[in-house]
């Protein structure tokens, strides 16, 4: 824990804190159209791009960037149309 | 050149590259120069086995048209088979035939020494018999036209993207696909790719990684406890799907980027509700296979039920026979269909307890209960089908059953037969996550906000977009991590 840098710096968790509010919000709001959960994707990958450089590890950023993943899964799924494949 | 090697990206990319550029009517040169480059690069002489098979069944299948008498036709469909089974049977069985009768033999005191020919197994070589089969039965049939040039009857045994493990595609499927004239359609390459993604997807970040913690178990068969089994089946169940899915759809991709569709072979199968919806959505051309070829030849269920469940005892002993010569294997083959046979036998005595019962079988609950009872039995199958030999599955399956306990030190060392620590776990259960939800990936489309077509068109492209980036990264990180463990495995089912 003590040599995660994800946890050690506030920087990257306060952006991913950002997408991940952003995300909840449009989950459980579900009125901004496409405009919210784009600008989460952006930040979450943006902060991950810039994690990678910082030396977070692999392990930490899978797990991330699957937790932001599953949340954009069931924000799109909820917006999704017809059940045409 | 596995799919999940850099190597086959860069040969996907340049074939697709060069597909797309040359002229339709030279495209089959390249596709088929590419598909026997493709299984050159696995073993380069097993390449006349594969172009052997080819020219007999092509030369059979046009005499089989061209004469009358039935009689010769029928020859010439038993001589083929002869030729193409046979080829089979010898790489894959023979070696199993010669050990299982040395052994039968020396029960009797024979004392006859165990021997083996080096015989290689050619990649793929099951699934290139079934569809070159599929191909001269249908022509017997009178089902399909014989294919008059041998260049596109080549490519259709040997096409890269389902060359080695499928989808075993019916000649009227596939053919005149091969033959039609194909113009660049960005729709076809973006879905195409989208499909691909979510095979690497599976592939890489769900199947490896599972399959790491099942072989930290079934190599160490004596420090696992009955959970550490349970688990490391489910997750073995859980790698089989992702794996041979995973591998499903990127070869569905590639062929959709260069415009032809083949048969999808998974329907979400750990959704089924039995047994028999389980192997409905299962590697269902192989389950079709057997069905055109096999079980309704047989009779299917036309000739009552003791017929029709002896034909369902004799496809799925057999469906697991195909899987490789191993007792484990028709063991396998044996279990599903006993679990067949008896759903069969028990469908409509349940069906009439439930209503005398009052239990509404459509019940949510009761369709939980039902998927949960369908993936119990395919656990309880996957040790089976994961277990080298008979005995070790016999000593996996004591464990199952009598090595159960409760408590923390019980668990603990669980986890610690499995290798898995809280990261990983949470790592796994997220993947599996992402992994049930992906199947919406394919789905996106305009939502009925009031926002105008082309603003919402443009926003959820956007959000494809992002998808995409997401799933590149994801891949890509855990790609790099299995390549830095050593674990970057091949697909299950290229064995087979």
């Amino acid at each position: 824990m003590t040599d995660s840098v994800l946890l050690n710096s506030p920087l990257i968790l306060i952006c991913y804190g950002i997408a991940l509010f952003l995300c909840v919000f449009e989950l459980f709001k579900r009125s901004s159209g496409y405009v919210i959960p784009i600008i989460s994707a952006c930040v979450s990958i943006a902060t991950t791009a810039y994690a990678l450089v910082a030396g977070i590890s692999a392990t930490e950023a899978i797990i991330v960037i699957l937790i932001f993943l599953i949340l954009h899964l069931t924000v799109f799924s909820g917006k999704r149309g017809g059940d045409d494949k | 050149m596995s799919f999940n090697s850099l190597h086959f990206l860069i040969f996907f990319a340049l074939v697709l590259a060069l597909y797309w550029v040359i002229p339709n009517r030279f495209r089959w040169i390249l596709l088929l120069a590419a598909s026997y480059y493709f299984y050159m690069s696995w073993n380069a002489v097993l390449v006349f086995l594969i172009a052997g098979t080819t020219l007999v069944s092509y030369g059979a299948s046009i005499a089989i048209e061209k004469t009358k008498r039935v009689s010769i036709k029928k020859l010439l469909l038993a001589l083929t088979l002869i030729v193409c089974l046979g080829t089979l049977v010898f790489f894959k069985y023979f070696n199993f035939l010669l050990k299982s009768a040395i052994d039968f033999l020396n029960l009797f005191s024979l004392n006859i020494d165990s021997f083996a020919l080096d015989l290689l197994l050619p990649v793929g070589i099951s699934f290139y018999t079934f569809q070159t089969l599929s191909y001269v039965i249908d022509v017997y049939r009178g089902d399909f036209k014989a294919e008059k040039h041998l260049g596109y009857y080549a490519l259709y045994v040997s096409y890269f993207p389902q060359l080695v493990a499928g989808p075993i595609e019916r000649p009227g499927d596939l053919l005149p696909q091969l033959r039609g004239e194909h113009k660049f359609n960005t729709d076809d390459l973006s879905a195409g790719f989208r499909i691909m993604l979510t095979g690497f997807f599976r592939k890489c970040v769900v199947a490896d990684f599972c399959g790491i913690y099942v072989n930290n178990v079934y190599n160490n068969i004596d420090g696992a406890n009955s959970l550490a089994v349970l688990i490391a089946s489910a997750l073995f169940c859980v790698q089989m799907y992702c794996d041979f899915a995973g591998y499903s759809e990127i070869a569905l991709g590639a062929a959709r980027m260069m415009g032809v569709r083949l048969t999808e072979n998974f329907d979400r199968p750990y959704l089924a509700q039995s047994f028999t919806g389980f192997f409905r959505r299962w590697h269902i051309t192989l389950t079709r296979w057997f069905t055109y070829y096999l079980y309704i030849p047989l009779g299917g269920n036309r000739k009552g039920t003791v017929r029709k469940l002896l034909n369902i005892f004799i496809v799925f002993a057999l469906c697991g026979l195909w899987h490789g010569a191993n007792w484990t294997y028709a063991l396998w083959g044996i279990y599903v269909a006993v679990i067949m046979c008896l759903e069969n036998v028990l469908k409509k005595p349940m069906s009439r307890l439930c209503g005398k019962l009052r239990i509404d079988t459509d019940n949510a609950a009761v369709v939980l209960l039902r998927r949960c009872f369908t993936f119990l039995l395919c656990i309880f199958g996957a040790v089976l089908f994961r277990s080298r030999s008979v005995v070790e599955a016999g000593s996996l399956y004591a464990k199952l059953f009598a090595d159960m306990g409760f408590g923390e030190a019980y668990y603990s060392a669980a986890f610690q037969s499995l290798k898995m620590n809280l990261v990983s776990a949470v790592q796994i259960i997220l993947s599996i996550a992402a992994m049930c939800l992906i199947y919406n990936f394919a789905k996106y489309k305009p939502d009925s906000s009031p926002l105008p077509l082309a603003v919402k068109e443009a926003s959820a492209y956007s959000l494809r977009v992002c998808t995409y980036v997401y799933l590149i990264l994801l891949i890509a990180l855990c790609w790099i991590t299995l390549l830095g463990m050593g674990d970057v495995s091949s697909f299950v089912y290229f064995q087979f």
